[in-house]
């Protein structure tokens, strides 16, 4: 059971980590991966993204995980625990 | 499609008009085209005296135009479209654009554009540019549209 929930843990942090490096290379910003809070906000006030960076992080995800995303919900691209939910959500 | 029709469709006028002719179109979705590189075309004598090529940025520009065509042609044909306005579309980004060849004067740029994700007035435009059988540029473009 432990095992189990280590094991979890362990792939959400991976994946995690694998979206924040998907955000920082492809929208170019100069940051590293540590400095990117989980659930900083990424548009408006956080890490300021406008909404072409928001159309490249679509592509960007659906080029990564080999998924369709939907450009209707705002709620998916609130941060980046937020688009990891979405990538498990599609996954089950 | 003429270069009388695609004046119906797009604001832009000689010498930025890039896209000459419309091969094929589909709606909303593909459309191809072609741009000529006329010898005497005034970029050329600045781009370079000694070695003309055509621009990059040009054929990006050249493909948001044709992707614009296939756009406008979403809500009607030519002239339904050019009773109701010019298509006016806004280059928002570039992306990862490649241009392979250079392009010389007296060659054909033969353009297809593919209309991609579409998110709110942003849209995706895939770029392919050939000029006979030789890959010249490849890439996207996010397009705003008014």
């Amino acid at each position: 059971m432990q095992q189990t929930v280590l094991a979890l843990v362990s792939e959400r942090k991976k994946l995690v980590s694998t979206i924040k490096d998907l955000v920082i290379e492809n929208l170019e910003l100069d940051l590293e991966p540590h400095q990117v809070d989980e659930d900083c906000p990424l548009f408006g006030v956080g890490l300021a993204l406008d909404s072409i960076d928001a159309l490249q992080l679509v592509l960007s995800v659906e080029r990564e995980f080999d998924m369709t995303v939907p450009t209707d919900d705002v709620t998916i691209f609130r941060s980046i625990n937020t688009i990891a939910d979405f990538i498990e959500r599609s996954k089950d | 499609m003429t270069r009388a029709d695609i004046e119906k469709l797009l604001p832009h006028r000689k010498p930025f008009l890039l896209v000459d002719e419309v091969t094929s179109v589909k709606p909303g979705q593909r459309v191809t085209g072609l741009k000529f590189l006329e010898p005497d075309d005034p970029v050329f004598e600045g781009h370079f005296p000694t070695d003309p090529i055509m621009p990059g940025v040009l054929i990006a520009e050249a493909c948001g135009q044709l992707g614009a065509i296939a756009l406008a042609l979403e809500s009607g044909d030519v002239d339904e479209r050019a009773q109701s306005g010019k298509a006016t579309g806004y280059l928002a980004s570039i992306n990862k654009f490649k241009f392979h060849s250079p392009c010389r004067p007296g060659d054909t740029l033969e353009m297809t554009v593919s209309v991609g994700k579409r998110m709110q007035s942003l849209i995706q435009l895939v770029c392919a540019v050939k000029t006979g059988r030789r890959k010249v540029a490849s890439g996207d473009l996010t397009v705003a549209l008014q």
